[in-house]
């Protein structure tokens, strides 16, 4: 069975990952499945059974039509020249280095072997791979330029009255100042290399839909992690500040690590918000969004099924998990009001009272709080 | 034992599927299984012929597709006959007449 679901995966591979497109996977998969059992059933042995399926399955290009695609082996220069086209477009504005030849050489590929349906952009693996990449990259640079903003006010607190050095204070305080700016202006150029996918409507092949799945899989652990830390970050500068109140240097440091902790605070905050938008951004393709794929692959749900059995049926399995999705849905909204409300509060209250010796107190209540909302919804 | 080529039967696949689903609603390889029976294996309906013909009459009214389970638990997409089905069915068996009195003047019987 496994060679037969191997074969339809390469036979798709190339393919768009859309509504038709995946009903037709889904309907030849039964189709084959049924078929390889039933030999199976008849005493055929395996290799048998795969061989006469394998060779009465015909030839996608019939399909063509069906799904909505140009032909499946035909190159077509009309397209290839409105694919490049587009591509150049979007990348003009960005940097010239890498992205257009990368972009370029994906596009003459997919002509020659798969298909592509017009107006709708179908990114490869190596396209997705890059965009991701190149979005986590960007994710960096606005980081650091936002840590060395913060950080500048570090070298005017620690230099103060320090011998030799405090010539250096201000100019120090400025140049981290520009440099932070400076990679701020410069991820913002970046940004606009991938703008075009919010013009036109993409979505992805199935390659690039089964690597999509593992790694927004993979991300989600550093997502939350770099999520908590970060927020714990912003919030735990306070304990050196009391832990070293009254030690002379020691406290000039003190007040520095204000500025290091939320600084790092944020930016690993801003980390793991970067790579959630980036599968958002993907995750909002036209394409993938009118199969309903996102959504299963946004909340983890059913991505087994999507995975190995080939032989469901679509509206079904949306049906299916429409439940656990809606949940899931759910969850989320209560978790960012519930988040958002404690920080808007602390914060408020904090530079309200400047008594950030007690109010950190809301921390562990929040976190009691929440589990208990948590247990209620998972109910 | 002789076999019809696709391009032959190319026009006629709908026929076939509208004869057998107009006894019973059917799905993808049950159809397919008995085509093979029924020409007595001289016709083998590929996969690919089969669910563009399906995808295709779906999209003129024809057929219905609904979601099942079979016996084993096993998801499929099930298909029924719709009254326009039914029609189209009609001309076609009509056609098929006149195509088959017509083709039948040209074909040798010495041969």
């Amino acid at each position: 069975m496994d060679t037969i679901r191997n074969y339809l995966d390469t036979m798709f591979m190339r393919l768009p990952n859309t509504f038709e497109v995946m009903k037709a996977k889904n309907e030849l998969g039964q189709m084959m499945e049924d078929k390889y059992i039933e030999l199976i059933e008849s005493g055929k042995a395996e290799n048998e059974a795969v061989a006469i399926v394998i060779s009465e399955f015909g030839n996608l290009d019939e399909l063509a039509e069906d799904l909505g695609i140009t032909s499946a082996m035909n190159y077509n220069t009309s397209n290839m020249n409105g694919n490049m086209n587009g591509n150049m477009n979007g990348n003009m504005n960005g940097n010239m280095n890498g992205n257009m030849n990368g972009n370029m050489n994906g596009n003459m590929n997919r002509n020659m072997n798969g298909a592509f349906r017009e107006n709708l952009k179908v990114l490869t693996i190596d396209e997705l791979k890059a965009y991701i990449k190149s979005s986590i990259f960007e994710g960096k640079i606005r980081g650091l330029g936002v840590l060395l903003i913060i950080t500048s006010f570090v070298w005017d607190i620690l230099l103060d009255d320090v011998r030799f050095l405090d010539m250096f204070r201000t100019k120090l305080f400025g140049l981290s100042m520009v440099g932070g700016i400076c990679l701020l202006i410069y991820a913002s150029r970046l940004k606009k290399t991938w703008k075009y996918f919010e013009d036109i409507p993409c979505t992805l092949d199935f390659e690039a839909s089964s690597y999509l799945v593992e790694a927004w899989k993979k991300e989600q652990d550093f997502i939350e992690i770099s999520k908590t830390v970060g927020t714990m970050m912003c919030v735990i500068w306070i304990v050196p500040m009391l832990l070293f109140e009254d030690i002379p240097f020691l406290d000039r440091l003190t007040e520095s690590w204000l500025f290091i902790f939320i600084g790092i605070g944020v930016y690993m905050c801003m980390q793991s918000r970067k790579r959630k938008n980036i599968y958002k951004t993907i995750l909002s393709f036209k394409g993938l969004q009118a199969n309903g794929f996102a959504r299963n692959v946004y909340y983890g749900v059913g991505i087994n099924n999507y995975k190995k059995n080939i032989g469901f049926n679509e509206k079904d399995f949306e049906k299916e998990n429409s439940k656990e999705i809606e949940q899931r849905e759910r969850y989320e909204v209560v978790y960012q009001c519930f988040w958002g409300t404690i920080i808007a509060i602390y914060l408020c209250v904090s530079f309200l009272t400047f008594k950030w010796i007690l109010t950190w107190i809301i921390w562990p209540i929040a976190f009691a709080t929440w589990s208990i909302i948590k247990a209620k919804l998972r109910k | 034992m002789s076999t019809i080529s696709s391009d032959v039967s190319r026009g006629y696949n709908d026929t076939m599927i509208l004869y057998l689903l107009s006894a019973a609603p059917s799905y993808g390889y049950a159809i397919s299984k008995r085509i093979k029976e029924l020409s007595e294996g001289k016709y083998i309906i590929k996969e690919t012929t089969l669910y563009s013909a399906f995808n295709r009459m779906e999209k003129n009214g024809y057929i219905k597709s609904f979601p099942g389970t079979a016996d084993n638990g096993k998801k499929r997409t099930y298909y029924q006959i719709t009254p326009q089905g039914m029609e189209y069915y009609k001309e076609k068996c009509q056609e098929w007449k006149v195509t088959k009195e017509v083709i039948e003047k040209f074909i040798s019987q010495t041969i």
